[in-house]
Formats: structure tokens, C-alpha cells, sequence
């Protein structure tokens, strides 16, 4: 006896929930609070779509709450979005999301009771009110916001330049709810002080070439003449040169600085004169029209520290060949060639050496500076014998301060700096 | 209670000529196969309706009896003497795609699409379509008739229910209500049910067609999750609601799990393919060999209301003459003797239960509970 079972399958004829009827209803919530003042509630339940009747439902609800003005002698109007206590009594797992245009209770906090009547204008089997929906709801209301609202700004604006405009504070306080003007008491200050932080990017090395000369600086000397006993004592003659001797990369702006040494200047020209003979025997001298400029210079210092020298060395070593600026011991620039960065350095005495090195340039007319400019920055100009010291420190005002006074008044050379650069300047 | 139904069917309405797959057929009788028979249906296309289940898309009935799907009952069912004092609910799913399609309801043919309002045969009820709107017109006794104006629509699925009581030939005491989508449209509660009490040839059958004096008209429709339940003479003052028709499948072996399957080591996954195999089976071949199965009881949509479960196994006797029981335990078993096997050739053998093995009524969670069951004897 044997039975073989090919398939077996089970089916179910069961009722279902209705999803693709609309059922649309209206819950209508009369409550009186605790202040005696009525309150009406509505509530559109539906369309229900074809999904799940939970989810359709608190989609479109809807629960609007209006106070009548006359009693609470405001025109005020509270929308609360699923309201609290009909999700918990539906079991709908709604969305809970209160928005009250209110600032604060009336009387206190008060529970808001809400009974509710749904009708539906025909059968709908399984959605009637005992059983599926159990519209008897209560909706509590917690929530109590804070009467008062303190709103600081702490802020600090800080600028130089037109401020009125950018900074506009417009407030709008809206009491819609409840009592009157006492409970709407919104003292608010407003502190503007905020500091506003001007960043000033330059992405472009900001340089200049400043070079003036003074014409007559001799005009200012006085000679007294004397002659015998008596007369004004003679000045005592300071030394002007208060320069350095300076060397700095054009690369990447390394400077070297040597307290102003006495150089042993020796200036070594070099330059080729062609002497032709010509067939009658006179002679023809030509010359390069560059050979003036192109000199060659042998600095020689002295009495170097250990550690001067070994900077000043390694200076020589990285910049073999390059170009970099020469500023003399007069304040004179130049751009050269470093051509030999010395070979045999001595100690002359305990700790203090004597080195020479080679270089080939031009003198640069004026004086320059390669120092990258930032806002804050000093810089310090040293003079030489046709230009003196200068010093300023950058502010906004763009204007360069410099400490010469060639006339006396203290006033700046005018347009001494002028920052052409693409600088843009970010205010925060 | 006794129940028929069946999942549904769609026409396409693209061809005078009927192509009704009768493998959708689902009747009371353990002779007539399941929709999934071992040979799959050759024409028609599988049509997924909502939810769970699925029917086949047909063309067009021509009206004759021929080429109806039939909720065929047994001969009990179809008594003309006591069927005076029952009591009957209905309903299906309908979706009318054309504005000028109609379909009808009478004896022999429950659902029946004719065009425009000359139905042929006895029509007991006929959803009328006007070109603007869609009106349900009932007509119990074949020569009375009332309407419900406007309360069906295209393109859109309703759900319809009717409930009536018969009576005697020609009489009054009878009932009907009739509900279009959950509302109650039409009712007569001392209504003449001559032509709704007797079903004396087959039961009731389903079909759409055109009128013998009209032309072929493309009427694509589609009926879904069609039933027919006797309720034993409790009158129903509300409808029951959407029915809809749920597939589950066995999912788990339980214990016991003495019968052997053909292929692999678990039981269930051999039975419940969709569409069955000569190859895959499972076999009992000792006295009381049983076999359970856990069910699945997910659904699209958790039902309310269960009216009942049906068991249905597609079987076959290799030798002897054994018995087939099929049911539920879920610890007192509830289980129907589906009688000798016979030989050569599968059989469908059907057992429905409207209660679960405790004797309660069936809910959505003990669908899931109870274990379902097979067993032989001999």
C-alpha cells in the first residue's frame, strides 16, 4: 500500500481589510478646559489609499484647534499637527508633530479633553468605531513652551570701512495665543558687538621698488666758520652708515644679514678692449656697451662668529650661481651672480674668522626689497648714503609711515607704497 | 458551512472564439484537478491579480455554457428540495475595463457578460453598462428586476456582494441584499428567489460573453476571488466584507515526518512547487505513516476575518488500496478521510475545515500554529 502525494497546498478564504475604499470621516473634539474656555477641535480622517490604512490615515490627519478670540480677548490660532493622545488612542503609530503658533499657556498647564464621535456614512465592515477605530480620545497637552525667549547675539562687528548697512537686525515677535499683552513681555537686546575679522589673502609676493633720492641733502648742513678761539664747538661727527650688509635669495627670499662690516672694498673690472692695427698704424679701441655694469667683486669680511660664518657659507653654497640681492655696506644694491663661495676661510683670531667670496652683477638703481609684504609687518628700510632709514607698519589705511623727514614736517613721501597687487581682502 | 470558490480569471476580450482555460476550475468534487495540473495550461496568460494568487487571461466567452468557468457543485449541494430555507452569500472582484461591457449573474452561470442589456437565458442579475455610467441591475425571479443606478465604474476594482435566501418556486419569503464596494445598493427582504434557490444542473457558473443577438465586443474583464458559501440559514445583516482567496505553501517538516521523499531529505520542499512533477512526490507506505508540515501564513494583507481553509493534495496510489487523510494538528488533530486512492493516475483530493483542530474559529495567528497533516491507512 503505497500513496504517493504530488503537491499539497493550502488556501484561506478570509476578509480582508478594506484598503482600496475611501473612507472619509470627520472628528469632531469638543473640549472644555480648565479656564472654562471651550475649545473645538476637527479632524479629516482620510483619504484612505491603497496602502495600509494606518499609514494613510495619519498622513492626512489633520487636527486644528481654534479659541475663540471674544473669550480670550486675542485673535489667536493654534494648528496642531497629530496632536498628542489621538495617535496613542488610534494606535496608528502616527507621527507625532506639534507646531504651536504660541509662546505659552494661558492659565497653566491644562489637560484637554477630548471626546469624539466618528461617523461613517455607510458600512464599512471592520472600521466602525468599536472595533477597529476607538475614536473616544484624549488628547493631553504638555507641551508649554517658555514664555520668555532671550535671544543674544552675540556678535561684534569690526570693520573700518562702511558698516551701516551690512549688518540689518529686523525682529518680528508674533503673539497669537492666549492672554494678552502682559504674557507677551519679550524684552529682547539686541548687543551688536560683533568683530568682524579682516582677513587680508595675498596669494601674488607683494613687492616694491621704492627709490627716491634726495637732491640736496647737504642743504641742511651748516658750517660755522671759526676761526681762533671761540665760536661753537664743532658737531660731533656720527657715522651715518647704519646700513647692513645684507644678502638675500630671489629663490626663496633667505636673508643673510652681517652687522655692517667693513668691506676692504676692492672692485675688480674686468672687461676685454680690442686693439686693432689698422694698416696705416693707427690704433682702434672698441668697447662692449655692457662692460661698465658687469663687474666683478671680491667681498672680504672679517672677524665673523663661528655661527655667522657658517650661515652666511651655507647662504654662499645654496645660492652657487644664482642671482640674488647684494646689499652693501653704503646701501648699495645689487643684483649678482654668486660666482665663488670662497674656498679658504681663516680664523684670524679666537672664534673670529675672515672669509671672501666671488660675485658679478649690477648695481640696481634705488634700493630694493624683496621682503613679502603682510599687513602686519614692519618693515624696516636701512639707508644708505641716498637713502635713509625708513620703517612703517601696514594698516588698513594702505599708507606706508616712514620715519624721514626730508622737509621736517613728519609727513610720509606721498604715494611711497602703492599696492597695485590683486589683493582681496575677506571680512569675516 | 460550505464553500467554493476560486482565485479568478481575466478575458482579454481579443477573439470571438472562447479560450477559456478550464484548468482554473475549482469545484467541490475530488474529481475535477486543481489550477496547476501536471500538464500546464497551453494558452491563456498568467495573470497576477492583487494580493496573492493568480488566474489566467482568456479570451473572449461567447455566452454558451461551454465556455464558462464553473463553481460546479456536488449533488448535495444542488438539492432542490431543501434549498428553499438556505441561505447563501457571494461576492467577487470585478474590473470592467470597456464602458460598454456588461456581464450578468443566473443559475448556472453566476457571472455572465452580455452586451448591452439583453441577457440570454434566465439572468438573475446584470451589471448594465450605459455609455456614462455603470448600473447593477438585479433580477432574482427573471421577471422583476431593481436597480442600482451609477454605482460601478471602468477601470477600477469593485468588490460585490450579494446574500439571498431562496424560497419555494414562485414564492415570496425570500431575501436578497446586494453591496457594491461595502455598501448595501439593493435589498428586498420578502423578494420571489425562484431563479437563485435551484441550482439543478451543475451549481453556479462564471463567464462573460456577448449577446446572442449582439457582436463580438472587446470587454477585457476581470473577476477575482470568487465565492459562494451556503451559511446555513444565519441571515448576515452586514456583507462580509472583501473576500479575498490567500495561497499559503507548507514550509518546515514537523514531526512526525515518516513519509519518504523522493528526492533530498525535506519533505515539504518537494510537495510545494507550484507546479508539480510525476517525479517529485513524497510516499507512505506503512499503515499510519504521517507526515506534518509548518505553514506559512504570510499574507499581503493580515485578514479579519477567516472563513475557512482548504487542503488541497494532488495524489496517486502506486499499489493497493490505501487511504488518504489530509488536516491540521496542533496537538488534537482535525483530519478528513479522503477515502480509497485508486490507482493509475493522480487524483485531487480537497478537504476544507471553517474551524482550526481546537474547534475555534480560524484567525490569522493560528493559521501559522497549527501544523497541517497527511497521513495513510489502509
Amino acid at each position: 500500500m503505497t500513496i504517493r502525494s504530488y503537491q499539497y497546498r493550502l488556501q484561506v478564504l478570509a476578509t480582508v481589510p478594506d484598503l482600496n475604499k475611501t473612507v472619509t470621516t470627520n472628528l469632531n473634539l469638543v473640549s472644555e478646559g480648565e479656564d472654562g474656555v471651550r475649545r473645538f477641535a476637527s479632524s479629516t480622517l482620510g483619504p484612505i489609499g491603497t496602502g495600509l490604512f494606518q499609514t494613510a490615515l495619519y498622513e492626512v490627519q489633520l487636527a486644528s484647534i481654534y479659541i475663540p478670540s471674544s473669550e480670550l480677548g486675542l485673535s489667536s490660532e493654534a494648528v496642531a499637527v497629530n496632536f498628542p493622545g489621538v495617535e496613542s488612542e488610534l494606535g496608528l503609530g502616527s507621527v507625532v508633530s506639534v507646531d504651536v503658533l504660541a509662546t505659552k499657556e494661558p492659565q497653566s498647564q491644562l489637560e484637554l479633553s477630548m471626546t469624539s464621535v466618528a461617523t461613517f456614512t455607510y458600512g464599512v465592515r471592520n472600521l466602525s468605531a468599536d472595533q477597529e477605530l476607538a475614536l473616544s480620545s484624549v488628547a493631553a497637552r504638555i507641551y508649554e513652551p517658555s514664555p520668555q525667549t532671550i535671544i543674544t547675539f552675540l556678535s561684534e562687528a569690526c570693520r573700518l570701512f562702511t558698516g551701516e548697512s551690512d549688518l540689518a537686525l529686523v525682529g518680528t515677535a508674533c503673539h497669537l495665543f492666549f492672554e494678552g499683552e502682559s504674557d507677551l513681555d519679550l524684552t529682547s537686546e539686541v548687543l551688536v558687538n560683533k568683530t568682524l575679522t579682516q582677513n587680508v589673502e595675498h596669494s601674488d609676493v607683494v613687492t616694491q621698488a621704492v627709490a627716491w633720492f634726495v637732491e640736496k641733502p647737504c642743504n641742511r648742513l651748516n658750517f660755522m666758520r671759526m676761526h681762533g678761539e671761540g665760536g661753537a664747538e664743532h658737531e660731533a661727527k656720527r657715522l651715518q652708515y647704519s646700513s647692513t650688509f645684507l644678502l638675500q635669495s630671489i629663490d626663496d627670499g633667505t636673508i643673510v644679514q652681517l652687522r655692517n662690516p667693513e668691506m676692504d672694498d676692492r672692485q675688480r673690472y674686468a672687461f676685454n678692449r680690442i686693439n686693432r692695427n689698422f694698416f696705416d698704424g693707427s690704433p682702434d679701441v672698441f668697447v662692449d656697451d655692457n662692460w661698465v655694469t658687469e663687474q666683478s667683486q671680491t667681498y672680504t669680511i672679517v672677524a665673523n662668529k663661528r655661527e655667522k660664518l657658517d650661515e652666511l657659507f651655507t647662504f654662499l653654497q645654496d645660492n652657487l650661481g644664482r642671482e640674488v640681492i647684494l646689499k652693501d655696506w653704503k646701501g648699495t644694491t645689487w643684483v649678482v651672480i654668486i660666482t665663488n663661495p670662497g674656498t679658504l676661510y681663516t680664523e684670524d683670531g679666537e672664534g673670529y674668522w675672515t672669509l671672501d667670496f666671488d660675485v658679478e652683477g649690477s648695481a640696481f638703481d634705488g634700493e630694493w626689497f624683496i621682503t613679502r609684504l603682510g599687513l602686519t609687518d614692519e618693515n624696516s628700510r636701512a639707508g644708505s648714503i641716498f637713502n635713509r632709514v625708513g620703517s612703517h607698519t601696514l594698516d588698513t589705511e594702505q599708507l606706508l609711515g616712514r620715519a624721514y623727514d626730508v622737509d621736517g614736517d613728519g609727513a610720509p613721501p606721498p604715494q611711497a607704497l602703492s599696492l597695485t597687487t590683486d589683493v582681496s581682502f575677506v571680512i569675516e | 458551512m460550505t464553500v467554493f470558490y476560486c482565485e479568478g480569471f481575466e478575458s482579454v476580450g481579443d477573439s470571438g472564439t472562447a479560450d477559456l482555460d478550464f484548468e482554473s476550475r475549482i469545484d467541490a468534487t475530488d474529481s475535477q484537478e486543481w489550477r496547476t495540473a501536471n500538464t500546464p495550461p497551453t494558452s491563456g496568460l498568467e495573470v497576477d491579480f492583487e494580493g496573492q494568487g493568480y488566474a489566467w487571461a482568456n479570451g473572449l466567452f461567447d455566452g454558451s455554457d461551454s465556455q464558462h468557468l464553473a463553481i460546479e457543485f456536488p449533488t448535495a449541494f444542488r438539492s432542490t428540495s431543501s434549498a428553499a430555507s438556505k441561505t447563501y452569500c457571494c461576492g467577487f472582484r470585478y474590473y470592467n475595463g470597456e464602458i460598454n461591457a456588461a456581464f450578468g449573474i443566473k443559475e448556472r452561470t453566476l457571472f455572465y457578460t452580455t452586451q448591452g442589456s439583453s441577457l440570454p437565458g434566465s439572468t438573475l442579475a446584470n451589471m448594465k453598462v450605459s455609455e456614462d455610467q455603470l448600473d447593477l441591475i438585479f433580477t432574482p425571479s427573471g421577471s422583476s428586476s431593481s436597480t442600482a443606478t451609477g454605482v460601478l465604474s471602468v477601470n477600477t476594482w469593485h468588490y460585490i456582494e450579494i446574500e439571498w435566501k431562496g424560497t419555494t418556486n414562485g414564492a415570496n419569503g425570500g431575501f436578497y441584499r446586494v453591496y457594491v464596494d461595502g455598501a448595501q445598493v439593493l435589498e428586498d427582504l420578502n423578494a420571489n428567489m425562484t431563479t437563485f434557490t435551484f441550482f439543478t444542473n451543475y451549481g453556479v457558473w462564471v463567464g462573460e460573453g456577448y449577446s446572442a443577438s449582439g457582436t463580438n465586443t472587446e470587454q477585457p474583464s476581470k473577476f477575482d476571488d470568487i465565492y459562494i458559501m451556503e451559511i446555513d440559514g444565519v441571515e448576515h445583516t452586514e456583507p462580509l466584507g472583501p473576500v479575498r482567496v490567500f495561497g499559503m505553501t507548507v514550509n518546515s517538516d514537523e514531526t512526525p515526518n515518516d513519509w519518504a521523499p523522493s528526492t533530498g531529505s525535506d519533505n515539504y520542499a518537494v510537495i510545494d512547487n507550484e507546479d508539480w512533477e510525476t517525479a517529485d512526490y513524497v510516499e507512505g507506505d506503512v499503515t499510519a505513516d504521517d507526515d506534518h508540515y509548518g505553514v506559512d501564513n504570510t499574507f499581503p494583507v493580515t485578514p479579519i476575518a477567516v472563513h475557512g481553509v482548504r487542503v488541497d493534495v494532488v495524489c496517486e496510489a502506486t499499489d493497493g488500496t490505501p487511504n488518504l487523510h489530509i488536516g491540521f494538528d496542533d496537538g488534537t488533530a482535525d483530519e478528513e478521510d479522503k477515502g480509497t486512492i485508486a490507482t493509475g493516475g493522480e487524483v485531487q483530493k480537497t478537504a476544507f475545515f471553517d474551524k482550526d483542530p481546537s474547534g475555534s474559529d480560524w484567525t490569522a495567528t493560528s493559521l501559522g500554529s497549527v501544523e497541517a497533516t497527511q497521513r495513510m491507512t489502509e
